[in-house]
């Protein structure tokens, strides 16, 4: 065989699939994956731990009782003259407004692109942190020695041989718990630092000699994953994460939330494979001077939707591949406290975003603040099993189908759904 | 010319064997081929040094596998096996400093956990100042809120000035006992002598693992992997059982504080005063909520009791970090009545029902703390207890059993058969592969049951069984985080003061420690630890620590192996970290990465560099 007669064929390969030269095998199997099946679902999962208060998120202004639960942290009704130091809520639907810290949301509510589902939760009765968070992620409330997350067992119920690396991915130091288990999933700080690092300028000899030695483990599990890892360096740093440029309306808020959601994005735009991404925001335990239409909750909430609405724009070719979701362990007490705060309640409410969310509305019963109509005569009732949301999103984006594994001893009926996905 | 004449010789007398080896009678070369076999597939002393030390230390130090084959493994497994004759000066010597590890969690809760009260006081006080300092004086006229007024938790600026007032009242910094259980676990694991000690006390505090972030729990890890854990591991398995079940740290990580009979009897009036003297001297609230207190026969004192128990739980409530229970301390909690079948005894297939798990719950009502907030521990609540007879695995456990009813439990479950194959399964998983055999389950299940679950007997038969010492179970487990990280440091004779520094890389490969969220403790196979984000963790700490670039850990390297060739120096230490277990195909393999001009510069060898390419590959992943 001549040379010139190799070096033609091998060009017009890479060029059809359009890689270069050194090209991980499963960027190449990723990207005819792509042109067949057409673009990939993702589902972005954002945590807020420590109990976000819904109450003063998405407030129910029809409900008098709001006002009387909470005199001096009720927001203001939308359409009043809000005071500069307590500016008004914005108007839904004649009943929920948005807080004004939220104020982002509301065009992408306009436009159909969010929905809200209020009053959800898990019918459990804890109200510690550890326990709730724990139940929500593993997705088997009241029971602890579930080993791994229903995100996880998401992922082994839809198993794809040829998944790459980067097909769950936690930003962070830690894999969360809804991402533990037998699916290999990625936990990542900073996708900068994803590499071998600290070997200065043997960092390539240093990889190449790792990498070679991984190839020849006899230990199958040393072996496969070796080289998975050395893929997904190599890939990643194709991506050249310092290189980001966001979408120009994308403008994400300082710090490790904002961080988190722009390497998301990278990562989805970079088309490697990215199925379930996961970010976490703390600071929601609002229990004194948690503020009304300001203050410290609404700090929170602006960091929190200015960082999602930047994703939002961010992604916005792909709005219909992705689907956007938010969660607290629970919500807060229906009446404030004596330190201007709530302490830790029951039902809270979640943000869905994305192009095929059946968005501008906010979904599911509402319980009522009467207090009759409170769970144990104090918090918000749930209406909505937090599992059947979890279900009718990994089901109708992801394209789920064997849920019974993903939420073990739960009954799921598609008529507990609550319409969240346009289908 | 001189070694052409001796290939040939070579050559020849391979052949001439052959040819005589085709003139034997069959049978006897069959025979030959058998026992060959046989010997082949037996470890060599060295082998089965290094194996015991991998397996029942944190890896061989320099010279430790020498020392074993010379005393023989035999005399070595011995002595670990009786730990209280082995003397641990170093260890001590460097634990001395680590205030926290002698201390009661009464008195850790004092210093490092300001009790709700003044917590709240300080918050008032911050918030106070800030609001002063900002706000206008029209609105503190209207009273309304100030819109600016963070939290004390969760604004950084005022979380400073938190903790600088705590340390102006004296308290310290509340992770401090939490982060010196972590730097005594790096350093009992680089250090002790008595090394499988170690192994074990790891092992037992995973099987009942508690928590260190959930609430109070910071409070009592320090006593219960000192008190609890650490002297019952060559114990009776039913002591160490019964020691967890009375630890603070698993009632208040299993709720089992809380779980109370729901047709609680209230006791009278005398009598609680009665406990309140015997049991808290301080004279301060009973530790539990009022809602029990609803039967008092007196009016008044009804109302003093709910008053107060009122006081405590707005208290509790302000609290940021601990929640209020609400309505949890009424009623059942199955919790750690699952978990302690489940999990500690029997196993999810250990043959009990739910029904089994509500009697069990019935049982230990009235197990409960002495206000957990303020550290206090064990006692016995005979007004929360269900004194009803129940049934638990088909034993009736008569009424009126009181404290008795969760120590019969204990017993029960401690000598089942199902609880003998259980943890039979579990350390022979530890010990000998991901998938032991069920033949070695099963001897070990009958050495627990014939010892009375004396776990020294257990262990014995675990280390001199076949399966132990079979050359398929040579290099089988892959390391744990913790296991890989300490294995380097003492392979490579390094040394480390186990701070923060050297935590966070184990941290960052999955295995936190004191910091495994669920009641299962971290997973002991394979499948768990090798992912690809810790997989390249392992190596970048393989790097990192032979680089010296970990805060608080050093290597010093012979300076003439700078001097030396790479391939020297690689020769080196697959010979002193690996003890020579590499594949000829993996060591042409280093030996190609070498020749690069950035390893054998003019600066001489990067002697460290290849000690961290030996620490990183997947040999030393293995033991």
């Amino acid at each position: 065989m001549n040379r010139r007669f190799f070096l033609k064929n091998s060009s017009i390969a890479l060029a059809s699939v359009g890689v270069a030269m050194n090209s991980p095998s499963f960027l190449a199997r990723t990207l005819a994956q792509t042109n067949k099946t057409g673009r990939r679902k993702t589902l972005i999962v954002i945590f807020q731990r420590g109990a976000m208060d819904s109450l003063n998120s998405v407030i129910p202004y029809g409900e008098s009782a709001y006002y009387q639960l909470r005199p001096n942290i009720a927001v203001t009704r939308p359409k009043s003259d809000g005071q500069p130091n307590n500016p008004a809520a914005i108007d839904l639907d004649g009943f929920f407004a948005l807080s004004p810290a939220l104020a982002s949301f509301k065009p992408i509510y306009d436009e159909g692109q969010l929905a809200i589902v209020h009053a959800v939760g898990s019918h459990d009765t804890t109200r510690s942190h550890f326990d709730a968070q724990d139940y929500m992620e593993a997705g088997t409330p009241g029971v602890k020695s579930t080993t791994d997350g229903w995100l996880n067992r998401y992922l082994q119920a839809k198993p794809d041989p040829k998944a790459s690396p980067f097909r769950a991915v936690a930003m962070g130091p830690n894999l969360p718990r809804t991402l533990q288990g037998k699916a290999p999933s990625l936990a990542m700080n900073d996708l900068k630092e994803f590499a071998i690092r600290g070997a200065g300028q043997s960092t390539g000899a240093v990889q190449g000699g790792f990498e070679a030695m991984y190839e020849q483990s006899v230990n199958q599990a040393l072996r496969g994953t070796g080289h998975e890892t050395f893929e997904a360096v190599k890939l990643l740093k194709r991506i050249n994460p310092s290189q980001y440029q966001p979408a120009p309306d994308a403008i994400y808020p300082r710090g490790k939330y904002g961080d988190s959601l722009r390497q998301i994005a990278q990562l989805i735009k970079s088309d490697i494979g990215l199925e379930v991404a996961f970010a976490d925001m703390g600071g929601w335990d609002t229990h004194a001077n948690q503020g009304a239409g300001q203050g410290q909750l609404a700090n929170r909430l602006l960091e929190f939707s200015q960082g999602i609405t930047a994703l939002h724009n961010d992604l916005k070719d792909r709005r219909d591949d992705v689907v956007i979701l938010t969660m607290t362990e629970f919500g807060r007490t229906a009446k404030e406290n004596g330190n201007r705060g709530t302490d830790h309640g029951h039902a809270s409410a979640m943000f869905v975003l994305g192009g095929n969310v059946n968005g501008g509305k906010v979904l599911g019963k509402w319980p009522g603040l009467q207090s009759g109509q409170l769970y144990e005569g104090r918090d918000l009732a749930i209406t909505t099993d937090f599992r059947d949301v979890f279900a009718e999103v990994s089901m109708r984006h992801l394209g789920a189908t064997n849920l019974q594994t993903v939420f073990p001893g739960y009954e799921m009926k598609s008529s507990n759904f609550r319409g969240i996905i346009r289908s | 010319m001189q070694t052409r004449i001796h290939k040939l010789n070579h050559i020849c007398s391979i052949i001439l064997a052959g040819i005589l080896a085709f003139s034997v009678p069959l049978s006897t070369l069959a025979q030959k081929a058998k026992s060959t076999k046989a010997t082949v597939h037996q470890l060599t002393e060295q082998q089965k040094a290094i194996h015991l030390l991998d397996r029942i230390s944190f890896g061989p130090r320099p010279g430790d596998v020498a020392r074993v084959v010379q005393m023989g493994w035999e005399k070595y497994l011995d002595q670990q096996l009786y730990p209280e004759k082995i003397s641990d000066e170093v260890i001590a010597q460097k634990l001395q400093p680590l205030s926290t590890l002698t201390m009661s969690h009464e008195e850790i809760a004092r210093v490092y956990n300001p009790p709700p009260q003044v917590l709240q006081q300080v918050r008032e006080k911050i918030a106070k100042q800030n609001m002063a300092s900002s706000d206008t004086n029209e609105m503190k006229a209207e009273g309304k809120p100030q819109p600016n007024a963070n939290a004390v938790t969760d604004d950084p600026a005022q979380r400073r000035e938190l903790l600088k007032t705590l340390a102006e009242m004296g308290y310290k910094p509340r992770q401090i006992p939490i982060t010196e259980l972590q730097t005594a676990k790096i350093l009992r694991a680089v250090y002790s002598e008595r090394q499988l000690q170690e192994v074990l006390t790891d092992f037992w505090f995973n099987h009942f693992n508690v928590y260190a972030q959930k609430g109070q729990d910071r409070v009592f890890l320090t006593s219960y992997e000192r008190d609890v854990i650490r002297p019952n591991v060559f114990g009776k398995f039913e002591d160490l059982l019964l020691a967890t079940a009375k630890s603070p740290a698993m009632l208040f990580y299993l709720d089992n504080w809380l779980s109370t009979s729901p047709n609680t009897r209230m006791p009278d009036f005398q009598q609680l005063r009665q406990m309140r003297q015997n049991q808290n001297p301080s004279g301060q609230g009973l530790g539990i909520r009022g809602e029990q207190f609803g039967n008092l026969g007196n009016r008044n004192l009804r109302r003093q009791e709910k008053r107060e128990a009122r006081q405590e739980m707005k208290m509790e409530e302000k609290m940021a970090q601990q929640p209020p229970q609400g309505k949890r301390t009424r009623g059942i909690n199955e919790n750690y009545a699952r978990e302690i079948m489940e999990l500690h005894t029997l196993g999810v297939d250990g043959g009990y029902t739910q029904k089994d798990v509500q009697e069990v719950a019935r049982c230990f009502t009235g197990w409960t703390l002495r206000q957990p907030r303020n550290g206090g521990g064990f006692y016995y609540a005979p007004f929360m207890h269900d004194d009803g007879e129940k049934v638990v695995l088909g034993q009736k456990i008569p009424a009126g059993g009181g404290q008795k009813d969760g120590e019969m439990v204990i017993k029960l479950l401690a000598r089942h058969p199902a609880t003998a194959k259980f943890i039979a399964t579990k350390l022979a998983r530890k010990f000998v592969s991901d998938e032991p055999s069920p033949v070695l389950i099963d001897r070990l299940s009958q050495s627990f049951l014939k010892n009375d679950g004396d776990l020294r007997a257990v262990y014995k038969t675990l280390f001199t069984s076949p399966e132990f010492w079979a050359v398929e179970t040579y290099r089988a487990k892959i390391k744990t985080p913790f296991e890989m990280t300490v294995s380097a440091v003492r392979a490579l004779g390094a040394d480390t003061n186990g701070t923060p520094q050297f935590h966070k890389w184990i941290q960052q490969m999955g295995e936190g420690l004191y910091l495994a969220q669920p009641p299962t403790g971290y997973a002991d196979k394979a499948e768990n630890w090798v992912n690809t984000g810790a997989l390249l963790e392992r190596m970048n700490f393989a790097i990192a620590l032979s680089s010296n670039r970990i805060f608080g850990s050093r290597v010093n390297f012979a300076p003439e192996l700078k001097s030396a060739k790479p391939n020297e120096v690689a020769d080196y230490f697959v010979k002193t970290i690996l003890h020579g277990n590499v594949s000829p195909q993996t060591r042409a393999t280093l030996d190609k990465t070498l020749a690069d001009a950035t390893i054998a510069s003019n600066n001489g060898t990067d002697v460290a560099k290849i000690a961290g390419l030996i620490l990183g590959s997947p040999e030393f992943q293995r033991q």
